[in-house]
């Protein structure tokens, strides 16, 4: 931890005109040693957590997967979504939960500016977006290549909502965030019944400072709060392994030497440094041109 | 104000130091025969120097100067021009309606005023780019807006699982993809005589799926759904998987082929939607718009005025989803015609090339009388044209000439066409003043009752459930005005029918398998019917496609005489043959062997400069040194067919044969290391008729299938090419040629003309006879301008 660079954090951020960062909060040996907030945030005022929400949904995977309601990681995605039973590709029976996780689903997407698919328009104005994105064209054998993009977790979404029956966001609210006592507002549920947050400016999953630092102490120490098994220590270790298709990429968490983390749109970090203990989150108000502030944490870890 | 046009001494290609004078604001026709010179005086003189100045002084663009090809030209305007060779090559995906921009007016209507079925209204407003499927938010998200989707038939492929691996697929251990497999089958530790079926689970699951990418073969599934795309895998084996069943490819389910997206397909107007209207015939189309009072009043008037001017130069058949690449030469050359109309300039220098091909008689009519108001308006219009009314309509001609190549390239005439007519020392000349006429045929061929090839209930297209009975062994012409049916007829009937009943015995490009993907060829027709195939020995189909898909195509490749003369130097010189040729060793590292490198210059500009490590021979050096006969390889590509003849006369029997055919079809002008892209259809039609004719010698039996043979070639020209069918018939083959020239016409021993009218007005068969029943035939079109 350079202490340092901390101590003259403000100016840093003054200095570089960073006026859109709302908060910057640092966790060392599960002691918060920093914490800051501009343009009037507080500790509890809650901010936008755009992608970083695909971390999050990975996390209530790997709890479905505990608990047994989810058979195995390899269970193919059709068992679960009866629209990718139809036979519409052959690629589809080949699809399975494990591709959704790493981004490596194969279904075309076409990349548009900030990762947001000029496609994704005619998805929204679907009826029924599962079945919408069974019968977009498959561009690769499942599991063959990464690709970033948003078809993965909208499936990974309907898959645990139709498992436990309610919605995603129903199971993360009970199994993650009451234990953790974080506090969000119940995620954006599309007309079909899908939680999908992470798209639009006016969804919902907005998340403290704080309360994001929770997720990364949660994942520090294996999965465990406070004496309580919350996710299995195997899935929180296969999260942060690289997958076949990406190094730099595991089950929806980015990889790093440092460590792995969380990144959403418009500067939401949030940053875990096993090595260090060191959890560091940095949140910041979205606008439509992409900044970043990795910077501010790369100062924070170095030598 | 000048008002003519002087070139002094223009010598680009073959021309002599030409010196013309083209008077402004009238119309100006360059006639001679193919290979004189007219398009290098045309196109690579004036327009090329019109172009280069406009764009000087307005800095539109940034070109350099190059090595001048004339002394001064004086009087020069803006110019355009429209060349059938270049706009040939085009975007697969760019229509009729996009080119026109009709399409996007389309689109931009209906996104304003479109009726939306309630059931699919999301309240949210439409967005034109949902009305095009070139755009990510208008396409059919499963068919990514082609309109169609390749299925694979996974029952068959395994319906036997006591098949050996070898035969897992068509082929598959045959050429690149046998290398590919044999790798994958010796990495996994499988044998190409083992059964599927005694393979474990896991290895069955290997070979269908593939080994993610540890070996070239990438599993049987993913390598079949490869095969819709052409740059992976060849058109041949993409043709043996769909023949076998294998691969299906049919009209996208989701879109029903439209392959526009679900906001496009629920919204109307006048009750019909886009994809509706952009199948609909311009002149059906155009009647929609005279008769549905629709909102937008701005656009639909705009899209009307479009419409009409493609009526008027005589494109009423085409409809806006037509293909651009699917267009003749005439047609695209039309299309841009009707842009300049509707752009209403004046004081402009139009260059053309043969405006009137494709045209029925009764529609060259009427494009004159278009061309003409250009003229009216304060136009210069300068056409190449070997169109006889065409040349009569003229203020003025230039010919050049008298002969091709070497022997070509002098003005012989200017002047008006009265005086042309007594011009003593041209070759075109004595056919318009009736001095040396085209022979007509007076004896036809009588008509075989017992060898008819029999066409019945065909309905693609127009065609009203058409039959037809086509003669063996004669000199038979399809005649009719353009979109009457005579291409539906014969292109998308007959062969497609000949195709499935002869099998191995039809010769055709292999390049035609690839455009089966898109095109309707290959629709399987079950209500047609075919009798008489078992009178054919072997059919050939010579079209007006490229010569071969490589930029390094060339006459010489595509022949196969470029193989015998590298073999020759490999001879000469005891090194490999490869280092004769610049797609292999001989290839200069640096340009590729293109000898040009191409600068981008900003803007979409590019300058294609000399590449300095060949000087612009595209070879080695080493290539470069050997000689025959004192000839290096680059020398002997640059050669005319005619100058190689002289060349090849005492050194190689089997090149001296083909040699002299490519000059028998009339392209002894023709260099013998052209590249594709500078080749007109009509050219590369008459090259493909020379290697056919190279091969099969003395043929009897066979069935060659032409469509419009005479593009682009002068009287002269055109004499000697019917004088070859004449000779094809004589030795007992068919010949079927679709024209409109009636030159032609008056020559075949039958015609079948399709009519009356284009598109929705076409569709029957019209009249059937020798040309002089059809002169005297009330209900025949063309029957008054046979000879």
């Amino acid at each position: 931890m350079n202490h340092t660079f901390l101590n003259q954090l403000d100016n840093y951020v003054i200095e570089h005109r960073y006026r859109l960062i709302n908060s910057i909060v640092v966790y060392e040996n599960d002691e918060l040693v920093f914490e800051r907030y501009y343009n009037k945030f507080t500790p509890e005022k809650r901010n936008q957590i755009k992608s970083v929400w695909k971390s999050i949904l990975s996390l209530t995977l790997g709890i479905a997967l505990d608990k047994g309601i989810i058979g195995s990681i390899d269970d193919p995605v059709c068992r679960y979504l009866p629209s990718f039973n139809e036979d519409i590709h052959p690629y589809h029976k080949r699809m399975t939960i494990r591709h959704l996780l790493t981004m490596s689903s194969g279904i075309y997407w076409n990349g548009g500016v900030h990762y947001h698919c000029p496609m994704f328009e005619q998805l929204w104005r679907s009826r029924n977006w599962v079945e919408h994105i069974a019968d977009v064209q498959m561009k690769a054998l499942p599991g063959s290549i990464f690709q970033y993009k948003e078809w993965d977790v909208i499936l990974l979404s309907a898959v645990i909502g139709a498992v436990c029956g309610t919605s995603s966001w129903d199971y993360c609210n009970k199994h993650l965030y009451q234990p953790l006592d974080i506090k969000s507002d119940q995620w954006t549920q599309t007309k079909c019944g899908v939680d999908f947050p992470s798209y639009d400016a006016d969804t919902t999953s907005d998340l403290s400072a704080r309360d994001l630092a929770k997720i990364g102490l949660l994942m520090l120490h294996g999965g465990e709060w406070n004496g309580e098994q919350i996710i299995s220590g195997e899935y929180v270790k296969a999260a942060i392994s690289p997958s076949g298709v990406n190094g730099g990429y595991g089950f929806l968490w980015w990889l790093s030497d440092k460590g792995y983390h969380g990144r959403g749109f418009g500067g939401q970090e949030l940053n875990i440094y096993p090595d260090k203990k060191i959890v560091a989150v940095v949140q910041a108000t979205v606008t439509p041109s992409s900044k970043s502030y990795g910077d501010i944490c790369a100062g924070i870890i170095s030598e | 104000m000048d008002n003519t046009i002087k070139i002094n001494g223009a010598r680009i290609h073959n021309l002599k130091n030409v010196d013309v004078e083209i008077p402004k604001g009238k119309l100006t026709v360059i006639t001679g025969v193919s290979g004189s010179g007219k398009s290098s005086l045309a196109f690579d003189t004036l327009y090329e120097e019109g172009k280069r100045r406009y764009l000087m002084f307005s800095d539109t663009a940034f070109m350099v100067d190059s090595v001048p090809t004339f002394e001064s030209i004086t009087g020069l305007s803006p110019t355009v021009a429209v060349e059938q060779r270049i706009t040939r090559q085009s975007n697969p995906r760019s229509t009729v309606g996009t080119k026109t921009k009709i399409g996007a007016m389309l689109a931009m209507l209906f996104a304003n005023y479109g009726n939306r079925d309630p059931e699919y209204d999301d309240g949210l407003p439409l967005d034109m780019a949902m009305f095009q499927k070139n755009s990510a938010k208008g396409m059919c998200v499963r068919c990514l807006g082609s309109g169609t989707t390749a299925t694979v038939n996974e029952e068959l492929l395994f319906v036997n699982p006591e098949r050996l691996l070898r035969d897992i697929l068509p082929e598959v251990t045959r050429g690149g993809t046998g290398r590919r497999f044999r790798e994958f089958c010796e990495f996994h530790h499988f044998s190409f005589e083992q059964r599927y079926c005694d393979l474990r689970i896991d290895e069955q699951t290997l070979l269908i799926y593939g080994d993610g990418g540890k070996t070239p073969f990438n599993g049987v599934i993913p390598w079949l759904l490869r095969s819709g795309k052409i740059e992976e895998i060849s058109g041949r084996q993409n043709h043996l998987y769909k023949k076998a069943g294998l691969i299906t490819s049919k009209p996208c389910p989701k879109c029903k082929g439209t392959g526009l997206g679900e906001a496009a397909s629920h919204t109307t107007m006048g009750g019909k939607t886009i994809s509706e209207l952009e199948s609909m015939y311009i002149r059906d189309l155009r009647k929609f718009f005279t008769e549905n009072d629709l909102p937008g009043k701005r656009l639909t008037e705009e899209i009307l005025l479009k419409l009409e001017c493609m009526d008027d130069v005589g494109l009423h058949h085409l409809a806006l989803s037509r293909p651009i690449p699917t267009l003749s030469g005439g047609e695209i050359q039309r299309l841009f015609l009707a842009s300049y109309i509707i752009a209403e300039m004046d004081s402009i220098i139009f260059v053309f090339d043969e405006p009137t091909i494709g045209l029925h008689e009764v529609e060259k009519q009427k494009l004159i009388s278009i061309i003409q108001n250009l003229i009216n308006r304060g136009n210069t219009v300068i056409a190449v044209e070997h169109d006889e009314n065409f040349m009569k309509a003229a203020d003025y001609i230039i010919d050049l000439g008298p002969r091709a190549g070497e022997h070509g390239g002098r003005r012989i005439f200017q002047g008006t066409y009265a005086d042309f007519m007594g011009c003593d020392n041209s070759l075109t000349s004595p056919y318009l003043s009736g001095g040396a006429a085209m022979p007509i045929k007076a004896n036809y061929k009588p008509v075989d009752g017992k060898k008819l090839l029999a066409l019945k209930h065909c309905d693609i297209h127009n065609l009203h459930d058409v039959s037809a009975e086509i003669p063996l062994g004669l000199l038979v012409g399809v005649a009719g005005v353009s979109g009457s049916g005579k291409s539906s007829l014969i292109s998308d009937t007959l062969v497609p029918k000949l195709k499935e009943t002869l099998k191995n015995k039809l010769v055709s490009d292999e390049t035609d398998y690839e455009t089966a993907e898109e095109s309707t060829e290959d629709e399987f027709l079950p209500d047609t019917e075919i009798g008489g195939t078992e009178h054919i020995k072997k059919c050939v189909i010579i079209d007006q496609k490229p010569i071969g898909r490589s930029r390094t195509s060339c006459p010489a490749t595509y022949t196969g005489i470029f193989d015998k003369v590298r073999a020759l130097f490999a001879k000469e010189s005891g090194m490999d043959a490869g280092l004769f040729t610049v797609n292999s060793k001989g290839g200069c590292r640096v340009c590729k062997g293109d000898g040009v490198i191409h600068y981008h210059v900003g803007m979409g500009n590019f300058i294609d400069l000399e590449c300095e490590t060949c000087a612009g021979t595209g070879f080695i050096e080493e290539a470069m040194s050997v000689t025959l006969d004192g000839k290096n390889i680059r020398e002997i590509l640059e050669m005319s067919v005619t100058a190689a003849i002289d060349f090849f006369k005492e050194k190689d029997k089997s090149i001296l044969k083909m040699l002299q055919t490519l000059e028998r079809v009339g392209m002894g002008y023709i260099g013998l290391g052209q590249k594709t892209p500078t080749i007109s259809g009509g050219e590369a039609q008459r090259i493909k008729l020379a290697a056919e004719l190279g091969k099969s010698g003395n043929a009897k039996g066979n069935v060659y299938i032409l469509d419009e043979p005479t593009t682009g070639l002068s009287f002269s020209d055109s004499e000697r090419l019917i004088h070859l069918m004449q000779k094809l018939v004589d030795s007992g083959n068919t010949v079927i040629v679709t024209e409109h020239d009636p030159a032609v016409l008056s020559n075949c021993d039958y015609i079948i003309e399709m009519g009356p009218g284009g598109g929705s007005d076409g569709g029957y068969v019209l009249a059937t006879g020798t040309p002089a029943e059809l002169k005297t035939n009330d209900k025949s079109i063309i029957g008054r301008y046979l000879k």
